[in-house]
């Protein structure tokens, strides 16, 4: 067997996931609002998401629903409950943010798969790795850039690869979410949210118009060196 | 009533400035024969910014940093790894260039896995690989809750929380003391690497000490003296109004 090393890219290894995994499982289809699994919860089954977008959070303190912090929004190709293999218990809980198309699979399938092929063994390694990479990069982005900041790398995390013309995106959680999930309170948000006026950002409701994304990521990156 | 000074816990395999502190012997096994060991001083680099990033580490004794720099030539430590702790390895699958710095901290000893090692293992059996899923999944876990504290805990609530926990680390009996308990414990990281693991600047950090002499809890040149545990468990588990 050849590793291809151009495979492992984030869109290649997730891809992969969709490809190699959705085979294994059952589907199932989920509303928007429900809960997957709660944190402490035996992992019983790990969630491929095909379609939809669901968000991890986890209580500061431990059986405190109330504490709970958003740390994640995972969308096409994660594969929720990975990282809590060899624990057997949930770290997190995770929660749809819209109608969801999943796949279910077993842990021991997939451990018995990884034990059996090589080429499985380095995707989930790779998907671990994306997950990785992403918290090292919220963790970067929580210490070095400011709320404003933090709301631009938001924002344009919803239009990726958008450069120029006009986006129009629905934001997938509610304000006082989002001001959770970005660390800062909803006053701090709305402020934000106005101050990103002149960098061409308009909020109507749920919808959020970003006039030149090329722009926005430019002023996100000035915000990161000042911070 | 003078408190007994404890020292440091020898080689924790929990270090609170890593991001998993964890020591997979059966990586090892697998990895050791084909890996190269570095032996390194403080402040010797492993990687730069934009290096090709085609290996990974794995730390056996000291301390390495990840961190970043900003254009105004501040750095941001994301991370401190401890014995037992592997790194690089996200970069190595994925990105073709480390997209941060890593040096170390204290006198370090680290082996160096290649991408082609890792490769070739792979290919030989992988399902000796499964170790490293189980490393790498505490290590997601370990920091899903670092970025859960940095979002929702203040600053000066994560340097009580970090300093709790060494005292718990070092006095496992803290928990249990009864108010007005004094103690003193030694810890072996520096102030820029304590600053760097609660997400704060040097200049914060010094704020936030200064204000926990003021509740009698004093850190200096590595000695940390409480005069009472109960105050500082209090300031750890609750927001205080700042």
């Amino acid at each position: 067997m050849g590793i291809n090393l151009d495979l492992l890219s984030e869109q290649a290894i997730l891809g992969a996931a969709l490809t190699r995994l959705s085979p294994l499982g059952t589907a199932q289809m989920a509303d928007e609002d429900t809960v997957l699994y709660r944190e402490g919860e035996p992992l019983d089954t790990l969630y491929l998401v095909q379609d939809g977008s669901v968000m991890t959070e986890v209580a500061l303190i431990a059986g405190c629903p109330g504490t709970a912090t958003p740390v994640d929004i995972a969308g096409r190709g994660a594969v929720l409950g990975l990282s809590d293999l060899g624990d057997g218990l949930h770290g997190e809980t995770a929660r749809t943010l819209s109608p969801c198309r999943l796949i279910r699979l077993s842990p021991a399938q997939v451990n018995t798969l990884a034990g059996s092929s090589a080429e499985t063994a380095l995707l989930l390694v790779g998907l671990l790795s994306v997950g990785l990479r992403h918290r090292i990069r919220a963790i970067s982005d929580q210490r070095s850039l400011s709320a404003r900041g933090r709301l631009m790398a938001f924002l344009l995390s919803l239009m990726p690869g958008r450069r120029g013309g006009a986006v129009t995106v629905r934001l997938p959680v509610s304000k006082t979410t989002l001001a959770a999930h970005l660390g800062i309170t909803p006053q701090s948000l709305s402020r934000s949210l106005r101050s990103l006026r002149d960098d061409g950002v308009t909020v109507r409701g749920p919808l959020v118009t970003v006039a030149d994304p090329g722009g926005l990521r430019l002023a996100m990156e000035a915000e990161r060196d000042v911070a | 009533m003078s408190p007994e000074i404890r020292p440091p816990a020898a080689m924790p395999a929990e270090d609170s400035c890593s991001m998993g502190g964890l020591f997979e012997t059966d990586v090892l096994d697998i990895l050791m024969d084909r890996s190269r060991r570095l032996r390194l001083i403080p402040g010797d680099s492993l990687f730069s910014q934009g290096d090709p990033a085609d290996r990974f580490f794995l730390i056996r004794d000291g301390k390495v940093r990840l961190y970043t720099l900003e254009s105004g030539g501040g750095e941001v430590t994301l991370h401190v790894f401890g014995p037992g702790d592997f790194f690089g390895l996200p970069a190595m699958l994925g990105l073709r260039h480390y997209p941060v710095n890593g040096d170390a901290v204290t006198a370090a000893v680290v082996d160096v896995i290649t991408r082609s090692t890792l490769f070739a293992r792979l290919e030989e059996d992988g399902g000796r690989l499964a170790p490293l899923l189980v490393s790498l999944g505490r290590r997601h876990r370990t920091m899903t809750r670092a970025l859960a504290e940095l979002k929702g805990i203040s600053a000066f609530r994560r340097v009580c929380l970090w300093l709790w926990r060494e005292l718990e680390k070092a006095m496992p009996e803290a928990g249990q003391h009864p108010p007005g308990t004094p103690a003193a414990i030694r810890l072996q990281v520096p102030h820029y690497v304590i600053a760097g693991a609660v997400g704060l600047t040097p200049e914060n950090f010094s704020r936030a000490l200064r204000r926990l002499e003021k509740l009698g809890i004093h850190l200096h040149r590595g000695h940390l003296t409480i005069t009472d545990t109960t105050a500082l468990k209090h300031l750890a588990e609750t927001e205080a109004p700042s």
